[in-house]
């Protein structure tokens, strides 16, 4: 904590000395991203701990579009973070410390997909008919979609949650996997064909 | 399927968002957890013993031109299948196999 101390002698006292608990955990909320960094980085886990609970919303949000179970969710998320504290050295803060976790978010999901492509292919509908696609629920539709995805290759599967699930721009999208923009609309295009014909043969069915 | 349906089911889907809450609580305490256990595994001297192939190697052919320098026959074909017709003779004197 010497580190994270440290920097908070640049820092207003925000809570009566009396109530030192509260006091430590609002001066924490006050620092920034990079002083959290510069914490981390001088060895206090607590900073890194502060890091993750700021950013972790994001990156359960992203890794949550491929992992099938919680448990799965937690394995992808923990070697997310644990990549980002081995690679903090090389943090520049070009960008906000969120797009760079959400760039090596994207890459560790890109990883897991190629990893355990053929484990899922086996997901079943559960009973679900897809029929004509009208009026289906929001919940039927992702699940829907879940299933015929998880037959589309690990590019395309990732290409097709960032661009029209998480509705990122097809510049965001190439920034977060370092594809080129035209690379992204190939891949989109493609990954939309292949999509459209999973659903078209399992209707026929 | 056209392209409109597709849309449609993309924008219906979008309508759930996953929930990760359950996933998400107490996670900062298990990763500085398994950030800590990592720091205190200590990495067996060996496990970089690959990297030393290209030392090794170098130091077998090394003494291997050093051996064949100091025997002084300047022929290295002769060394080493004169040596080996020795082997061969004997393994037939002795009846055992090379």
């Amino acid at each position: 904590m010497h580190a994270l101390m440290d920097s908070f002698i640049e820092l207003p006292t925000v809570s009566p000395p009396t109530n030192n608990g509260r006091a430590m955990s609002a001066a924490i909320d006050e620092l920034t991203d990079e002083h959290l960094i510069q914490s981390t980085l001088a060895g206090d886990d607590e900073a890194f701990a502060e890091l993750v609970r700021r950013h972790k919303r994001k990156v359960f949000g992203i890794a949550a579009r491929f992992a099938r179970n919680d448990h799965e969710l937690d394995d992808i998320c923990q070697e997310i973070f644990v990549k980002a504290y081995q690679k903090l050295k090389g943090f520049r803060g070009e960008s906000p410390f969120e797009h760079w976790v959400s760039r090596i978010a994207v890459h560790a999901c890109y990883d897991f997909l190629r990893r355990t492509r053929h484990d899922r292919e086996n997901i079943s509908l559960d009973g679900i008919e897809i029929g004509t696609l009208d009026n289906v629920s929001a919940r039927d539709a992702a699940e829907i979609l879940q299933w015929a995805m998880v037959r589309l290759s690990a590019e395309e599967r990732l290409v097709i949650a960032l661009l029209e699930l998480e509705e990122k721009s097809v510049r965001e999208t190439a920034e977060l996997t370092g594809w080129s923009e035209s690379n992204v609309k190939v891949r989109a295009f493609r990954a939309r064909q292949a999509l459209k014909k999973i659903l078209e043969t399992s209707h026929e069915r | 399927m056209n392209d409109e349906k597709l849309d449609k089911l993309f924008a219906t889907a979008r309508g759930i968002k996953p929930d990760t809450e359950r996933a998400e609580y107490g996670f900062e305490t298990r990763l500085t957890a398994r950030l800590r256990a990592d720091r205190k595994q200590t990495v067996p001297w060996y496990a970089f013993a690959w990297k030393l192939i290209p030392a090794f190697t170098a130091v077998v052919v090394a003494l291997g031109v050093w051996t064949f320098i100091e025997s002084g026959t300047g022929d290295l074909q002769s060394a080493i299948t004169g040596d080996h017709d020795e082997s061969t003779l004997a393994a037939l004197f002795t009846g055992g196999t090379q």
